[in-house]
């Protein structure tokens, strides 16, 4: 490693398998987000409007969820459910574990959303004969996702990084590529350039997708 | 006023001397090393940098306590032994998957790599290799009931292996329509084959010995010779260029097989001299 | 529960792996506050240039994966003759990390400061150093400290991450055992729980803190604790 000159050739070389990781990445990254916020809006209504052992169960939840890391889920997941018999896919057992660690986020964002409707929306819903399904459904969770975007935009670049754990599980996104292309070509100056790039871009592209989305929703 | 723009040009003075030091740096890192060589400098230092592995069952792994021990450790201890006089005058630098091998002995990270390093061609094009210690071959382990018997019996199986391109090459040469599941490091894969992620592990046969005996009737080697994946060897690791290091190394090694070290390491984790490299087994 | 059994020779094991994660996350924390400061007092004193790169830093350090934080320290470092221990490398590798983001949060403490308090205090024949160390950091760590906290907490978790590069903390070390007697559903189940006895006090503290030292206008959604 004597009086670096940049060498490119090798990644190069190496594109498609470039391509087809960050293709990789982006679906654990867009899977795991569609389930977090799926059970983190569920886990947030739950507690909202349950009772007092659901608000205690949903407490317990996002406290498991936010005072562990989430290799300790994978590893949970994929090392530790054989031992009862189930064997989950590399893939699922890093999407599981991301959407359920980043769902305790969700749901105590999403709590903070619903804190900021208008309580009088809902009453006036309920006296124009909205049962309770469709006034969340069409009044109440429209504006306090909209309330929780830029916080959820947060939680989105999270996942979007953490993807990279899921290499410690042999999955095949970018970060286990880089250490593969690390070891076969040495040149780990112009490959941590070009990842660092790559997920930069991800995490960056995402944000402004997602303030845009901000933007052209109506603001109340 | 003024202070704000001192702080400003401090600032970029010492981006610019960042940016300088950046450029110069792989001149003065060089400059460094270049005048210590190998065995003088292990010498001076008063201990021998190993790079080895604690993924690599038999070879270098934990024990129950959490020590790292191996026929590799034994192997690196006795050098430092006969080097330096004392076996502790080590210092093992532990590489997570096997692929930080080569870029640690090239950067001189580590002096010598005792870590089940197979010489490749490629390898061999940028390190320096001592003499061999222990042959081996790769070779698949299944479970003790399985019903594989040839190698072609696992096509279309899922098998595993540490994550490295030749090693995947090996295997699809014998093997075309395996399904090879590879993880980081060769722990990471024995565990999935144990869990039944996979119908098969591929390692090389001298660690495979050793598994064999350390969990009695549950694997077994598949042995089929017609249709033999790999034959090789294990060799110490040296950067290249260190000629008398190289040569130390190879006459310790010749000296451990005359005083029997050699064969007493072979026997303690393999339980047989059967895999002592050629050079070993004629009479000097 | 023979199994249960055979967990508890390698609890000192995975004790000396807890000691690694600490270790990591209070090197990392401790420096990283004093650098957040510098580089957070710095960006509000400074001009555009500087602010302008201490912005792209923190852009690229918020963007990217920490993996690859470590990894740079890691592989690239090398390529220029720094050669440090794994333990080294992870604690570098955090610090800059954990300096980073504390950079923003001493940022946002330091603007939410009214400045006038700043004005006031030069006025009154402080210097610019006196007046950032006497008036408007100490009101500043008002608003930092639920932040703060929740950061520390964050890096006590990131520390798992340097696993991945084989430095023997808490994670690597439950994963050595799981692969030597493949309780991995036991093991990691006391690693989960570990982890939640170490983070929760710090968590339940930053929302103590939030809660006592509320200032008016941060909502529950900016305090979610991210």
């Amino acid at each position: 490693m004597d009086g670096y000159h940049f060498y490119f050739a090798p990644i190069w070389a190496a594109l498609p398998d470039i391509y087809e990781a960050t293709g990789v990445a982006a679906l654990v990254a867009v899977t795991s987000m569609a389930l977090a916020l799926a059970i983190g809006t569920m886990a947030a209504l739950a507690a909202e409007y349950g009772g007092h052992r659901v608000k205690v169960l949903v407490a317990v939840y996002v406290e498991a969820m936010r005072n562990s890391p989430s290799l300790v889920k994978m590893y949970f997941i994929f090392l530790g459910l054989p031992s009862l018999g189930l064997f989950p896919s590399p893939f699922w057992s890093g999407v599981i574990a991301l959407a359920l660690h980043n769902g305790g986020y969700v749901t105590e964002i999403v709590r903070g959303g619903l804190a900021a409707v208008n309580r009088t929306e809902v009453q006036a819903a309920a006296s124009l004969g909205f049962g309770w399904l469709d006034t969340q459904r069409s009044i109440v969770l429209p504006q306090a996702l909209r309330y929780a975007l830029p916080s959820l935009t947060n939680v989105g670049v999270e996942i979007i990084k953490d993807t990279s754990f899921t290499s410690a599980l042999a999955v095949k996104e970018l970060f286990y590529l880089m250490t593969a292309l690390v070891s076969s070509t040495l040149r780990s100056f112009e490959i941590l350039i070009v990842f660092a790039g790559i997920y930069f871009a991800m995490t960056t592209l995402f944000a402004v997708a997602m303030k845009l989305v901000e933007l052209r929703t109506p603001w109340r | 006023m003024d202070r704000r723009h001192m702080l400003t040009a401090f600032a970029g003075l010492g981006a610019g001397a960042a940016a300088l030091s950046g450029e110069m740096a792989p001149a003065l890192a060089q400059a460094a090393p270049a005048t210590q060589a190998g065995v003088k400098r292990i010498l001076d230092r008063g201990k021998l940098i190993v790079g080895t592995r604690s993924t690599t069952i038999g070879f270098g792994f934990k024990d129950a306590q959490g020590e790292l021990v191996g026929f590799d450790i034994d192997l690196a201890k006795s050098i430092a032994k006969g080097m330096l006089g004392d076996e502790k005058k080590i210092e093992f630098e532990i590489f997570p998957g096997g692929a930080e091998r080569v870029p640690a002995l090239t950067s001189g990270r580590v002096d010598i790599v005792v870590s089940q390093f197979s010489v490749f061609e490629s390898r061999a094009q940028v390190l320096d290799f001592s003499l061999p210690y222990c042959n081996s071959d790769f070779s698949a382990i299944v479970k003790a009931g399985s019903p594989y018997k040839k190698h072609s019996d696992l096509n279309d199986k899922v098998v595993t292996t540490r994550q490295a391109d030749e090693l995947k090459a090996l295997i699809l040469g014998a093997i075309p329509n395996a399904k090879v599941e590879m993880y980081p490091n060769f722990s990471d894969s024995f565990t999935a084959f144990r869990q039944g992620r996979a119908e098969a592990f591929f390692n090389d046969s001298a660690p495979a010995r050793y598994i064999i005996r350390e969990f009695p009737g549950q694997f077994r080697v598949i042995s089929d010779p017609d249709n033999g994946i790999d034959v090789n060897q294990y060799s110490i690791g040296i950067k290249q260029g260190e000629q008398i290091l190289l040569n130390y190394i190879n006459w310790a090694l010749v000296r451990m097989r005359l005083d029997g070290r050699l064969a007493g390491i072979h026997k303690r984790w393999l339980e047989s001299t059967d895999l002592m490299p050629g050079w070993a087994r004629t009479a000097l | 529960m023979q199994r249960i059994g055979s967990l508890v020779p390698l609890l000192p094991l995975l004790v000396k792996g807890i000691g690694v994660t600490l270790l990591l996350a209070g090197l990392s924390i401790g420096f990283g506050f004093v650098f957040g400061l510098l580089l957070g007092s710095l960006y509000a004193w400074c001009g555009r240039l500087v602010r302008s790169l201490l912005f792209l830093l923190v852009t690229i350090v918020r963007g990217v994966p920490v993996v690859v934080q470590v990894f740079a320290v890691f592989f690239v470092l090398p390529a220029y003759g720094i050669k440090f221990s794994a333990v080294t490398s992870a604690a570098i590798a955090l610090t800059l990390f954990a300096s980073f983001t504390i950079m923003e949060i001493v940022r946002g403490g330091i603007e939410a400061v009214p400045r006038a308090q700043f004005q006031a205090a030069l006025s009154l024949g402080f210097s610019n150093i006196g007046a950032m160390t006497t008036v408007v950091l100490p009101q500043a760590m008002r608003s930092m400290t639920p932040s703060l906290v929740n950061q520390a907490v964050f890096m006590v978790k990131a520390t798992s991450v340097v696993s991945l590069f084989g430095v023997t903390e808490f994670l690597y070390v439950a994963k050595e055992q799981i692969e030597r007697t493949l309780m991995g559903f036991e093991i990691m189940a006391i690693v989960w729980v570990a982890y939640t006895l170490i983070c929760y006090p710090l968590t339940a503290l930053g929302r103590w803190s939030e809660a006592r030292l509320k200032v008016r206008g941060q909502t529950a959604l900016a305090s979610a604790g991210l």
